[in-house]
């Protein structure tokens, strides 16, 4: 491995983590609102997702800190959901009920899962759907710019835009089907 | 896009449009009746920002760009290796659990590449036969007073065409491996490449050090860190391979699940790595690398697990 930057001390990675998330706390909350549609359990769900990356930066370094903090909060939410689908219908199958979704189920654990799963659905995306994914979130350009750079139309774009997260969300979403 | 979308799909259509720029008051007011209309609507839309965060996470996502600017440069390591030094983390699920990506900007740059589990064979304009092994690729340049094939990655052998006049080079790094008319193998790995002469005679340049003459029968193995070259004698079935099987006598198990992990796009993996020394002998079809591995398994008798498109455990 040829170039691993020095790691900062432990302490000094929490400290830059913890200023991480109460810069973008305000945006993390805005976010789960809209996804849970309630801002109580936005608050909630946000401080224990900071929790948690607080916790984890301890351990170790992590490469992206705030795409964790979200993947976090956002996994959180995700539980909640199934969680309250599950009660609203009584016993819906038994399609969400293994261990996992228990509240002290491992988060960490499911993020990295979240990556492997996605990493391998790249995979399977055409090279075409894959550029444009890669573009616009990956390097923050807007469909417009992508279009005129692949030399597409702009509702082409869209298109393998919407199809390739699609695909991504499925690779997560059947994740308890296994 | 005439058949209704599925939830998934809308979902991800909400998020392209949220995420690309702010939302006006009304679209803003729509996205949240669509997802207040029925939780699973709210848990598709969390699918999709799992997925993206997931998708920032990866390191595999880094290394599938093809910047503008990098497509020119022909850089010979693949960008993977520098987003996995980059990201600590992430490491042990890449090697672990990461699929293989082809590198797409490699093989525009090539001009044959072969897709993972599929080998090749090809005549060139001058008369020589090239084979290419699954997931390799190469460059081909002739002019009048030289033949230069480029190993981008993987291993090929090649059956030279006579012509003393337009010597035969494969380059692979900093390794030159040229020859009159002959035949040989060149193996490029992460830890460096190998040359295999079957007939004739080879000679192997690298970038500093001084060349050396390969005759029939011998091998030589320059590792990437390092510039000397050495030799030995050429193992039995190197180029086994160009007939869709892997002969291995007395070959530690470790290494013939790497030459089984070419061939797969999952990674193999052996999770009880005190088995790697395992002698195996055993001939293996390489145009079914499953069963290959069934047989490896029963053979060190070790449990096969597969998770579909990730990794295939040996434990």
């Amino acid at each position: 491995m040829s170039s691993v930057s020095p790691r900062p001390a432990p302490d000094a990675d929490a400290q830059a983590t913890a200023e991480l998330y109460s810069a973008c706390y305000g945006e993390l909350v805005a976010y789960l609102r809209r996804l849970c549609g309630d801002l109580g359990q936005a608050e909630d769900l946000a401080q224990e997702a900071g929790m948690r990356l607080i916790a984890q930066a301890k351990r170790e370094a992590i490469a992206k800190p705030r795409a964790f903090l979200f993947h976090v909060a956002t996994n959180l939410a995700r539980d909640q959901l199934r969680r309250r689908m599950v009660s609203d219908a009584h016993a819906i199958e038994s399609e969400y009920e293994d261990g996992a979704f228990s509240p002290g189920a491992d988060h960490i654990a499911s993020v990295q899962e979240d990556v492997a799963r996605v990493s391998a659905a790249l995979n399977t995306l055409t090279p075409r759907a894959r550029d444009v994914l890669v573009l616009a979130r990956i390097h923050g350009h807007s469909q417009k710019e992508i279009a005129d750079r692949l030399n597409l139309q702009p509702k082409t774009v869209e298109n393998h835009l919407t199809r390739a997260l699609a695909q991504l969300g499925a690779a997560l979403s059947g994740r308890r089907r296994q | 896009m005439n058949s209704p979308d599925s939830l998934l799909q809308q979902a991800a259509r909400w998020h392209s449009i949220a995420s690309g720029r702010d939302l006006s008051a009304e679209e803003s007011r729509s996205l949240d009746l669509w997802l207040a209309h029925n939780p699973r609507h709210r848990l598709a839309y969390a699918d999709i920002c799992a997925a993206t965060f997931a998708l920032e996470q990866s390191p595999l996502a880094l290394s599938a760009v093809q910047p503008a600017a990098a497509q020119r440069r022909s850089a010979s390591r693949p960008l993977l290796r520098w987003s996995l030094a980059a990201t600590p983390l992430l490491l042990v699920l890449a090697v672990v659990f990461g699929p293989r990506l082809q590198p797409a900007w490699q093989n525009l740059n090539s001009d044959l590449h072969t897709a993972i589990g599929t080998a090749h064979s090809q005549t060139l304009a001058d008369g020589s036969v090239l084979e290419l092994d699954t997931d390799s690729a190469v460059r081909v340049r002739m002019s009048d007073h030289r033949r230069d094939i480029e190993l981008l990655r993987g291993r090929l052998a090649i059956a030279v065409a006579k012509d003393a006049s337009r010597p035969l080079h494969v380059t692979s790094g900093d390794v030159d491996a040229m020859a009159v008319g002959t035949r040989y193998v060149v193996n490029r790995t992460d830890a460096g490449t190998e040359v295999g002469v079957h007939e004739g005679i080879v000679r192997v340049a690298t970038g500093k050090g001084s060349p050396v003459d390969l005759h029939a029968g011998q091998q030589a193995f320059v590792a990437a860190d390092a510039s000397t070259a050495q030799l030995s004698a050429l193992s039995g079935g190197s180029d086994d391979w160009t007939r869709g099987v892997l002969s291995v006598e007395q070959m530690p198990l470790r290494q013939v699940l790497a030459e089984l992990d070419r061939y797969l796009p999952e990674r193999v993996v052996l999770s009880n790595a005190a088995r790697g020394d395992m002698p195996i002998t055993a001939t293996l079809p390489l145009d079914d690398p499953q069963a290959a591995l069934r047989v490896v398994a029963q053979t060190s008798q070790l449990s096969l697990r597969h998770i579909p498109r990730v990794a295939y455990i040996l434990r």
